[in-house]
């Protein structure tokens, strides 16, 4: 028993302290409607089974309190819910799918939310079917009757019917990237566009709610997973004909006699689903613009991919491999002797299968416009060639351009040696503007990696030189470095070496 | 009594491809060295147009690479294949490729650019020509770009146009890349000599990459109506959102011609077979490339595969691993677009078979020691840390002489496949009914040595039919064959 206690103890206090520190996050969501205009997805007008229709969407907005009555709009993907390991997520959503005025005949349906992959108590909605197959009313929620094998489940998790707010509480959060979605008529609801993007933070760098994000983190909780910024990118598509039969209330209504052809905007059902339209966090090319401070030479971005399609697409990089570390939030790992330790792949183009979260790292080689295109080749808007799942990056310069591959270039003609007693210019420049001013820059000289001496507190970054005296009294080494440092900035130079002492006509220590 | 075969035309090919081999003083995979100048290796490629045939018996219009580089089926080069030529290059090298655009615009088409992507490289295109497209620096039609990159990596990579390439992919726009490592010999990748397989070698230097013999498996897929529009000025009409594919390809060609030979005189667009070839203990490494846009779940009889690479990385803990020690055992990869995976398949020993693969006792001898030196698999056998073998034929003597445990009935009550070799055993022919009634001898088949054949295919089972045609498709035949066979 003794035994067994001391095993049960620390971990209670964890628990204990865990939940101490566990917060809520708490998320006002509307699902709402919106037309996208004509012409907003490239070569719609010609494409739309009913020409100059709007593309009807079903969307989240996100609205600031539990009154519901200040909201953004409603926006597809939904916006990028945040929240930290081990945290609570309490997501109200209000209905707001009823029929606008002007689409009278559009089709209304009770939705609720979903995150696959975080822990939930569900309670499914069963409805019946009737002698002609058709399905007529709510039978049972929750687990369904013993021996009802004919019932069909309409919802994964209790509905929410239009206009009323339900909460749907996620607690004991896991780190990683998910994607909430529609867990009503999801066949339907997702493709109208009931979907968006969760990450949570790891509990070794925390997001915390009220307070800026974390400048940069970890995917999960380990060193591997460290990022300085991540970028979300939601791959979906559009089949207009599927919104058409929705805003016109022909959906699901049965076929006419054959061999009248289907009516263009009247699905049956999703079978016959081709999308025409293939999106990046909403938006194909070259509607969508670069993505803005996606990245940094130097530095590692997380890119979160997510899937809200019901195609699968192979999100692949030109010139550059990813360090894909996480799939449905469940890190890479193998265990050996019995430890895990992270398996990251490396890649450059990865499968992203429908409903699949990725978590990939990228360290870009170079600055500019890095394009990810979705190599299932999904490039066109309908027929209209260059368009589809192409998305830019934009990446950044590193902020000081090293003047040397070692970082630190060590003028005066002697290479990397070291002369007691000379004059040793130190040079360094920008290549381009940087992105965050590094301030004054300290020049520090090392000596195997540790800093041995301070050259200089505060040098403008942009003067680009320094002249160091090289003291007499320097001991001859072949492992010295100079650093230059400043915000968000650290060069070194190659190892500079001092091959032996000056003579010392002197006894001046320095 | 062994009955007189005779050759119908695969089995003749395959005939050819040996002999073909013969007189190769180096014989590996199908490829374009380029031409190689100190570490710089240059590919001259033009787009340009023309036809392949499909399983069918129809052809389609297609837009290829066509290669400078001579071959055995192009001798003065320029001749357009598909899919494109299989560049070779070893790592450390320099790689040039100059693309230029011959792509005819034909009455009714718009002028097409074009351009190339080389994923996993750092390519880069030299400046002066060309114009900037959406992903690569593009040539307008007769215009010449030159794009280059360090191979720094071994391993196995695609290339294909980066322009519109929905369609241009499509159309045949596409191809494999090799680069070998230069590091063969070290602790981790020590050469072995096999006499039956000179040309064996290592698709990374890591243990586990180690191979007998390589083989290209580059997975595509066709829309025959976006190939007519295109060749019939109609390609504003191309919805690409429309597109059904209906013909399914291993190194463009569609099965049975998957199973001909390399170079075969009357596939002269498609000159890349794509039967893997064996003996007992040998390992194959095969270089699969997503070259369309649609998954392929290739499957392979006969035993698993051990995928080591992916993207032409290693499946590994660290570089400092030394070797694929995180790989995967499957007998299904699915062939990802635009994702490369390198697998071995093998060696196939036979072991667990519990008879004897060479047939009935007195045939053949089988000593696990070195009975009648030279003795060709000692050095593959020490490699693999195997004993219990004959190091001559490779056979499992454990179960020397036991016949198979099924009574086979007589040939009369049996219908047989085309890679039936007439017994059960490996190079033992039999009787293979009916009588020809041109000839008056049994029928042979595609399998005139008697190899053990195991079908690789990809298990969508759709993609079996070339034009709702079975059996066609994305699938081939691999063969093991006895050690009296040289294989090319």
């Amino acid at each position: 028993m003794k035994i067994q206690l001391r095993h049960l103890l620390p971990a209670l206090c964890l628990l204990a302290a865990a939940d101490a520190r566990a917060a809520t996050w708490s998320y006002y969501l509307r699902a709402g409607t919106a037309e996208i205009p004509t012409g907003q997805y490239n070569g719609f007008p010609a494409l739309n089974p009913v020409p100059n229709e709007n593309v009807l969407l079903w969307g989240y907005a996100q609205c600031t309190d539990a009154t519901f009555s200040t909201c953004g709009p409603v926006q597809v993907p939904g916006p990028v819910l945040v929240a930290s390991e081990g945290d609570t997520l309490d997501v109200s959503l209000q209905n707001g799918l009823a029929a606008p005025a002007a689409l009278p005949s559009m089709i209304s349906e009770p939705t609720s939310l979903i995150i696959p992959g975080q822990p939930a108590n569900l309670t499914p909605v069963w409805v019946s079917v009737t002698a002609t197959g058709g399905v007529s009313g709510v039978a049972s929620t929750g687990q369904r009757a013993g021996g009802d094998g004919a019932s069909r489940v309409r919802s994964f998790t209790a509905e929410t019917a239009i206009g009323a707010v339900t909460h749907y509480t996620f607690s004991g959060l896991r780190p990683g990237t998910y994607l909430y979605q529609s867990g009503t008529h999801p066949a339907v609801q997702l493709q109208m566009g009931l979907y968006g993007a969760l990450k949570v933070y790891p509990a070794a760098t925390p997001a915390v709610p009220g307070a800026a994000l974390p400048a940069r983190g970890q995917a999960y909780g380990d060193p591997s997973t460290a990022f300085d910024s991540d970028v979300t990118l939601v791959f979906s598509e559009i089949d207009p004909e599927l919104h058409y039969s929705i805003a016109s209330g022909r959906y699901g209504t049965a076929p006419p006699a054959l061999p009248a052809p289907t009516l263009p905007g009247q699905r049956t059902s999703t079978v016959s689903y081709r999308p025409k339209f293939f999106l990046i966090n909403g938006q194909p090319s070259p509607t969508l613009q670069p993505i803005a401070k996606a990245g940094q030479v130097g530095k590692t971005t997380l890119l979160r991919l997510l899937n809200a399609g019901l195609k699968e697409k192979t999100p692949t990089l030109v010139n550059q491999y990813l360090s894909v570390i996480a799939e449905d939030g469940s890190p890479y790992s193998y265990v050996s002797q019995g430890t895990a330790f992270p398996a990251p792949r490396q890649q450059y183009g990865v499968l992203l299968p429908a409903g699949k979260t990725l978590d990939a790292l990228l360290a870009p080689a170079t600055s500019g416009n890095l394009a990810v295109f979705d190599r299932s080749l999904n490039l066109t808007n309908a027929a209209l060639p260059g368009g589809g799942q192409l998305a830019y990056l934009a990446i950044a310069d590193a902020p000081l351009a090293p003047a040397s591959a070692a970082g630190v270039s060590v003028g005066g003609g002697k290479g990397a040696f070291l002369k007691p007693g000379a004059i040793l210019p130190l040079t360094w420049r920008f290549s381009r503007k940087p992105l965050v001013d590094p301030g004054p820059v300290r020049i520090e000289l090392l000596r195997g990696g540790r800093v041995v001496k301070t050259l200089a507190r505060a040098v403008p970054a942009d003067r680009g030189v320094f002249h160091w005296f090289v003291p007499r009294s320097l001991p001859p080494a072949s492992d010295y470095t100079v650093r230059i440092s400043g915000k968000d900035l650290a060069l070194t130079s190659g190892p500079l070496r001092l091959a032996r002492p000056a003579p010392r006509p002197f006894s001046v220590p320095f | 009594m062994r009955p007189k075969l005779e050759g119908s035309w695969p089995a003749a090919g395959l005939i050819a491809a040996l002999m073909l081999a013969a007189t190769s003083a180096q014989a590996t995979i199908a490829s374009d060295p380029g031409t190689l100048q100190g570490t710089t290796r240059t590919f001259h490629l033009t787009a340009t147009d023309g036809r392949i045939s499909m399983g069918d018996g129809e052809t389609a219009y297609v837009w290829g690479y066509a290669s400078q580089s001579a071959t055995p089926g192009c001798p003065t080069g320029g001749c357009l294949q598909y899919p494109g030529p299989t560049l070779d290059v070893v790592q450390g090298e320099r790689v040039v490729v100059t693309l230029t655009n011959r792509i005819p615009t034909l009455p009714g088409n718009a002028p097409a650019n074009t351009s190339l992507l080389f994923p996993g490289q750092s390519a880069t295109a030299a400046a002066g020509a060309g114009v900037q497209g959406a992903l690569a620096v593009e040539a307008r039609p007769g215009e010449t770009v030159s794009y280059s990159f360090v191979a720094s990596q071994p391993g196995t990579y695609g290339y294909y146009s980066g322009t519109r390439p929905e369609l241009q992919v499509e159309m045949g726009l596409v191809g494999a890349l090799i680069v070998r490592p230069n590091t063969i010999g070290q602790a981790a990748c020590p050469t072995v000599a096999n006499p039956s397989a000179p040309a064996n070698g290592y698709a990374y230097c890591a243990r586990n990459a180690y191979y007998d013999r390589e083989y290209l498996f580059l997975f595509s897929e066709m829309d025959p109506v976006f190939h007519r529009l295109v060749e019939f000025g109609q390609m504003a009409q191309v919805d690409d959102t429309l597109r059904h594919a209906t013909a399914w390809f291993i190194n463009g060609r569609n099965f049975p011609d998957t199973m001909a030979p390399d170079f075969a005189a009357w596939l002269p667009s498609q000159p890349y077979g794509a039967m893997p070839m064996m003996h007992p203990l040998e390992s194959v490494l095969m270089r699969m490339v997503g070259g369309g846009r649609d998954l392929h779940p290739f499957h392979t009889h006969g035993q698993n595969h051990l995928v080591i690479a992916r993207d032409g990385r290693l499946l590994q803990s660290s570089p400092a691993a030394g070797l694929a020690d995180l790989p995967i055992s499957d007998y299904t990869t699915t062939a990802v677009p635009g994702q490369t995976v390198d697998a071995i398949w093998g060696p196939w020993t036979g072991q667990q078979l519990g008879w004897d693969v060479y047939g009935s006792p007195g045939s053949h001898a089988c000593s696990t020691t070195c009975a009648a030196p030279p003795c060709r698999l000692t050095n593959l056998l020490t490699f693999l840390g195997q004993t219990g073998f004959d190091p001559t034929t490779g056979e499992w003597c454990a179960d020397h002489g036991r016949p198979i445990p099924v009574v086979l009935p007589a040939p009369s009550k049996l219908t047989f496949g085309q890679m039936y070799g007439g017994s059960p055993y490996l190079g033992i022919g039999g009787e293979i009914p009916p009588i020809d009634p041109n000839t008056g001898s049994y029928h042979s088949n595609q399998n005139p040595f008697s190899g053990l054949s195991f079908m690789w295919h990809s298990h969508s089972e759709r993609e079996l039919t070339t034009n709702n045609i079975f059996i066609g498709g994305l699938a081939t035949m691999s063969l093991v064959l006895p050690y009296s066979v040289p294989i090319p």
